[in-house]
């Protein structure tokens, strides 16, 4: 039936969605950094994960942990060596220059990559099950349950781990880091490390569900604001709400008034919270 | 109620005013008048709810119930910006300078916007420079806001709130945190502004202070009004005492 | 201002106009590109330098003169002017009616709002017949860069002015309070739903006269080059870089990015993007207050001034 096959599919977006957004709406949420740039780090994410698929054989799902690695030395790197000395300056600087980090690194992209389509085809990525008359592919299936086990696993750790509780402090004030025994710059570089790994898996799977351009950055970027705002920030299982908000709007959004309409939907849902409940659905009200 | 009280015309009124959010109770069922040219003290300990009614009466908050008048009119759905054009000016407690401007830019923004507002910018910047001569920083006025210590700002707010020419100044605890002698000034500026014909609501918890000061005394407690009187009947009050058991301040 | 001021302004102006009578048409046409640049660049400076709402949408309002515009030309086949001003009409429109809703939000949450409303008032009108979906429209051609340059350029000084007055105005006074803390203001007696909507309009205006002019001198358009985001990213960039709140700084930003752009991609195709993005990042670490600032700053301080400003700004 065609409508529980667009539920799937919406429900099987919006899991892929979370994971996507989830790196920005962390780094936004703790340091109220909003990174411009976290479009690029996915779709570099998906290139590290392409390369070593094709040029080592490495299945996605195995090589994940790398990429996600890589993405935060990355991360870290940047936020150790140049977001640190912004945090204090007017908003809108700081996403200048994420801005100005993104039109490097697709640039970069562009010209290290070229801009082919590409995707990461491993063997099983054309098959499909059956369930009560909907077809599941089954890359997509384990890209959802990836992007679940993920932001599961942030969650628990912000709640759980040392790191993890010193980082959920440094969002309350700088002071309350230096409590828990983390230096302020080392919390914020970690802090932007895991956003940027996180994007990093988020990239590899989407490079299994999807296609990859050097230009998939700034549409994710865009998506992944939607996301963590209808969401809320408060809240790190927010972008699940998020993401499958998003994810089923969209969906059903194609399905009734056609494909061309799919970004007008998702952005007017995305104005419409934002003007009448702007911290989002598992937001605290302000 | 004194005689007195009952007899003057109020400039401003509160019947049962309440205040909630959510489930708290922040102000609940407050009624007084407040005469004109009258210096009102507020007192009660912290969190009684003095900064709230503050707020209520200046527009920033809203009352869940109960009526607000000012001049014999009601305030509800006033924005502040228009109490402010009738002639409600204040200072907060936690102050809020405009920290990119001059000291005398912060003032000129009342001049300009007040009760009576100056027409021109070089007629407001006299305005201003005169408020601040008022309050005694006539030789600071270039200098950025924020670069200002503690005292110094309790001052700008003060001036910045009467380049209002307001007819009621609310004042939320510009005592705090100064030495005896800064207090002393600033009970004798409240008393010169009073003499220009200002209707005053001043918080404090200074009592030696509110004790000079004051023509009459409200004392508020888990948001009710538990006394009122001139400040002997209320400092005697033994509900009074209760409320600050422990407390006592000079 | 000096009268020193004012007869740099004039030279200045002056010289600008002579362009199209005494250099290459190449260059006439980058400065049309950029003067309208330059006009957008000063339309954020109102809405974003002196009120403190950093909008990151104001390519809504170009998109709206733009197709307004276009519009009225193709399918009313109403003369330019016509056009210029419905399609003014319809983007302060716009700013009046959603800036109430959308100015009661602040710092990142306005930022957002407003670029996601960019994105979404694109994507409807890709979906118009009347403007042509996403084919675009073709307006009449009409030759004649210099008429273009010397519009442009009147547009640049028209908003200039605007801004110069707003420094000096009540209105004006009345916006940096705002930027500055609003919540003070607004007890100080400040309208500032109405002054904040007034901006926004303010803004509205300019850029969609930019958006018209732009239209018929390139004289096709599509949703994705009259609506195109980056130039948000560029337009503020402009601004900040030569000054966020000064009278000139977006102009000055708007002609040195432009500039410095032009000629690397000259001798360096296809870097264009890649220096753009440098440029962002270097000028906002070490300038953040904008050329003009640092200009007044530097003969007195040096390099020191850098110093502070990092130490300023980092954690």
């Amino acid at each position: 039936m065609l409508a529980l096959q667009v539920l799937a599919n919406g429900i099987l977006l919006g899991g892929l969605y979370a994971v996507v957004a989830l790196g920005l709406a962390l780094v936004w949420g703790v340091l109220d950094i909003i990174n411009l740039a976290h479009g690029a780090f996915i779709m570099l994410g998906g290139y590290i994960a392409y390369y070593l698929f094709t040029g080592l054989g490495l299945d996605p799902f195995a090589s994940l942990p790398l990429v996600m690695a890589a993405m935060f030395v990355l991360g870290y790197l940047i936020q150790w060596g140049l977001l640190n000395f912004l945090v204090r300056a007017p908003m809108f600087n700081m996403l200048l220059v994420t801005f100005g980090i993104d039109v490097v690194l697709t640039y970069l992209a562009q010209l290290l990559f070229s801009a082919d389509l590409r995707t990461i085809r491993p063997a099983y990525a054309g098959s499909n099950f059956q369930l009560l008359g909907v077809t599941i592919p089954w890359a997509n299936l384990m890209a959802f349950a990836v992007a679940m086990l993920l932001t599961g696993l942030l969650a628990l750790f912000l709640q759980r781990q040392r790191w993890g509780r010193a980082i959920r402090a440094t969002a309350q004030n700088l002071g309350a880091a230096r409590l828990h025994g983390v230096p302020p710059r080392f919390a914020y570089a970690l802090t932007f490390g895991i956003g940027a790994a996180l994007a990093g898996g988020a990239g590899t799977l989407y490079g299994v569900v999807a296609q990859l351009t050097p230009y998939v950055g700034v549409p994710l970027t865009a998506k992944s604001f939607a996301i963590a705002i209808i969401g809320g920030l408060d809240n790190p299982l927010g972008v699940i709400v998020g993401g499958m908000v998003l994810g089923l709007a969209e969906a059903f959004g194609s399905l009734w008034l056609g494909p061309t309409y799919r970004d007008a939907v998702s952005l007017g849902l995305l104005v419409m919270v934002l003007i009448v409940r702007p911290t989002g659905i598992l937001g605290r009200t302000a | 109620m004194t005689q007195q009280a009952a007899r003057g015309e109020a400039l401003f009124e509160a019947r049962h005013v309440t205040k909630r959010y959510g489930g708290l109770v922040a102000v609940s069922d407050v009624s007084f008048r407040h005469a004109e040219g009258e210096i009102l003290g507020l007192i009660g300990p912290n969190g009684a709810g003095k900064t709230t009614l503050i707020n209520l009466i200046s527009g920033t908050q809203e009352p869940t119930g109960g009526t607000l008048l000012f001049d014999g009119r009601p305030l509800r759905g006033l924005p502040p910006f228009r109490r402010a054009h009738l002639g409600i000016g204040r200072t907060f407690q936690i102050m809020k300078p405009f920290p990119g401007l001059s000291v005398l830019d912060n003032v000129t923004a009342g001049a300009l916007f007040g009760r009576q507002p100056e027409r021109t910018m070089p007629s407001a910047r006299d305005a201003a420079a005169h408020w601040l001569e008022f309050v005694g920083l006539g030789d600071k006025l270039d200098q950025p806001a924020d670069a200002l210590g503690g005292p110094d700002r309790k001052r700008l707010e003060l001036a910045k709130a009467l380049a209002l020419k307001p007819r009621l100044l609310l004042l939320d605890e510009v005592m705090a945190g100064l030495n005896a002698v800064e207090i002393d000034e600033v009970v004798d500026l409240i008393r010169r502004i009073r003499d220009g014909g200002t209707t005053i609501l001043v918080i404090e918890h200074v009592v030696k202070a509110i004790r000079q000061l004051s023509d009459r005394l409200l004392v508020l407690q888990y948001g009710q009004l538990i006394a009122e009187g001139t400040a002997e009947e209320v400092l005697d009050d033994p509900k009074v005492i209760e409320a600050y058991l422990g407390r006592r301040r000079h | 201002m000096r009268s020193l001021a004012w007869i740099v302004a004039l030279a200045a102006v002056a010289a600008l106009a002579v362009v199209p009578f005494t250099l290459s048409p190449v260059i006439v046409q980058f400065g049309i590109s950029t003067l309208l640049l330059a006009v957008l660049a000063q339309g954020w400076n109102i809405i974003g330098g002196f009120t403190g709402y950093a909008s990151f949408g104001n390519s809504v309002f170009y998109g709206l003169g733009t197709y307004g515009t276009a519009v009225a030309m193709v399918k009313f086949e109403l003369p330019f002017w016509l056009g210029l001003a419905i399609g003014a009409v319809v983007a302060v429109a716009f700013a009046l009616l959603l800036g109430l809703p959308v100015l009661r939000l602040r710092g990142h949450y306005f930022a957002i709002t407003t670029l996601a409303l960019s994105e979404a008032v694109a994507a409807i009108i890709a979906n118009l017949d009347i403007t042509g979906r996403n084919t675009g429209l073709i307006l009449p051609l009409i030759r004649g860069d210099t008429m273009f340059y010397e519009l442009s350029l009147g547009l640049v000084v028209l908003a200039t002015l605007t801004v110069l007055w707003l420094s000096r105005s009540r209105f004006g006074f009345g916006l940096i309070a705002i930027r500055e803390r609003e919540d003070a203001a607004e007890v100080m007696g400040i309208p500032t739903t109405l002054y904040k909507t007034l901006a926004f309009g303010l803004a509205a205006l300019f850029s969609a006269l930019a958006g018209g002019i732009h239209a018929y001198w390139i004289t096709f358009i599509d949703p994705a080059s009259a609506f195109d985001i980056s130039l948000n990213v560029r337009m503020i960039i402009m601004a900040v870089f030569g000054g966020a709140g000064t009278v000139v700084g977006p102009v000055i930003g708007a002609l040195m990015l432009s500039g410095v752009a032009e000629v690397l991609a000259s001798y360096i195709t296809g870097v264009a993007s890649l220096f753009f993005g440098l440029v962002i990042i270097a000028a906002v670490v070490f300038t953040p207050r904008g050329v003009i600032d640092a200009v007044r700053k530097l003969p007195r301080r040096g390099l020191a001034y850098f110093l502070d400003t990092v130490r300023e700004t980092r954690l």
